[in-house]
């Protein structure tokens, strides 16, 4: 399954390893957990939401399906954000 | 080549900051030895005792004096401590000598402003006509002469309403007891019109740039305000980067062939993320000096416009730099204060890198 995606606000995020975000479209700046930089990072390589999840298994040790429900929560956020 | 000589007004940082200062800066930077001249309206404006600030100042009768007597102020300055330019930075200011080009080029004064019409279509009254030619939303605004007019707009819009004046301020108001000393207060100050304006539920953003006089930019620099003082100034601000404001700029710019600084003040509007063009300042703002830190000198190119030498486009600071106002003490000697208090009518240089006053 992929993602589709406002690649333009999704690409121009700024992060950084501590997982400090800043939109340079609305100057908003917020901060993720370790998880979500993942998740960023991944959306802005491209991949599909199934990419992220095995992922996050492979690097958690996590049930797929507790994975995918907290992916798809935080792509909600995402979204209301306007990035995807 | 012949060093730099230019004037510059609106000298007062603290809590309502002129450019001034800041430009004052950006030219040094670019023309260590430039020969910079300050206007002032107050001896206390604090820009005046800032360590590599103008090497002479001189006191000017306020805008409200009319025409005449700004021009023969400004002749005995120039008589006292000659000039080639004049960068004005105060919207009064600039209101009243865009009509007036061809009156300093015979005092040997230079300027670069917008043409009075122009001026006009993006002042706070048409704001409304121009932002729809331009497919720009701006709140809904209504002029009015007096407060008795305000009171009759405010009603039919329904209170809170912003009252505001044609140049300065703004003042959100409540109920009609507000609104009329509110207005009383701006009528004093600035005189009519007021406008009454919807107020907007959003973030405040701003873009700086340099229109070339053709339709076209020298450069650009767009703001979210972070941190607003109680007075609406934005004390912080950080660099974003949003196609749709360029796209705005680059209408305002291409409608009204703006030439020279102008600052244009948005609202997104958190009902539908749209912008609203809040207003447009004919002038450099008083962050001005930020981009300046950030390799985009928009005073030193206006500078290099004005004197018709070849400008490159000016570089966008990178989205996420920020600046915050950070205020500081200057200090100065009550003789300073005592020789431009007592300047007008007749011109009484200081000298600020030798802490002593000559006649």
């Amino acid at each position: 399954m992929t993602v589709e995606t406002d690649l333009t606000r999704l690409e121009d995020l700024m992060l950084n390893e501590r997982g400090f975000v800043f939109d340079p479209n609305t100057g908003e700046s917020y901060q993720v957990s370790g998880t979500g930089l993942l998740c960023l990072r991944a959306l802005q390589r491209g991949a599909s939401i199934d990419e992220v999840v095995a992922q996050l298994v492979t690097s958690h040790d996590v049930e797929r399906i507790t994975v995918r429900c907290d992916v798809d929560a935080f792509l909600w956020d995402l979204k209301q954000l306007g990035w995807l | 080549m012949k060093p730099i000589r230019i004037a510059v007004s609106g000298m007062h940082r603290g809590e309502n900051p002129q450019p001034g200062a800041s430009i004052a800066a950006a030219i040094r930077q670019a023309w260590p030895d430039a020969f910079i001249v300050g206007l002032v309206y107050n001896a206390f404006e604090s820009g005046v005792y800032v360590a590599g600030g103008p090497d002479v100042c001189h006191a000017m009768p306020y805008p409200t004096a009319g025409l005449g007597p700004y021009l023969t102020r400004l002749a005995e300055v120039r008589a006292a401590t000659p000039f080639d330019w004049f960068i004005p930075t105060l919207d009064a200011e600039i209101v009243m000598l865009a009509g007036a080009s061809e009156e300093l080029a015979e005092l040997g004064i230079g300027v670069r402003l917008p043409d009075p019409a122009v001026l006009a279509r993006c002042g706070k009254a048409q704001l409304s006509a121009l932002a729809e030619h331009c497919e720009v939303a701006t709140p809904a605004t209504a002029i009015a002469r007096d407060v008795g007019e305000a009171l009759e707009h405010a009603e039919a819009a329904g209170y809170p309403v912003f009252l505001k004046g044609p140049f300065y301020d703004a003042v959100l108001v409540h109920n009609p007891a507000g609104l009329a000393a509110a207005g009383a207060a701006i009528l004093a100050d600035w005189g009519p019109p007021l406008l009454v304006q919807e107020p907007l539920l959003g973030t405040e953003f701003n873009v700086m740039g340099l229109g070339d006089g053709k339709g076209g930019l020298l450069g650009s620099c767009a703001l979210r305000k972070l941190i607003v003082s109680d007075k609406g100034k934005g004390n912080g601000s950080v660099v974003v980067r949003d196609l749709r404001l360029d796209e705005i700029t680059r209408r305002v710019m291409a409608a009204t062939h703006w030439s020279g600084p102008f600052e244009l003040e948005f609202i997104r509007d958190q009902r539908d993320d749209g912008y609203r063009l809040i207003e447009i300042n004919p002038r450099f703002p008083a962050w001005v000096g930020f981009p300046a830190q950030l390799g985009a000198n928009f005073p030193a190119a206006w500078v290099e416009w004005m004197l018709q030498r070849p400008v490159r486009l000016l570089p966008q600071p990178a989205p996420g730099r920020f600046f915050l106002r950070h205020q500081i003490e200057v200090s100065g000697d009550m003789g300073q204060i005592s020789a431009l208090l007592d300047a007008l009518p007749n011109s009484i240089n200081h000298n600020l890198t030798s802490n002593s006053i000559s006649a």
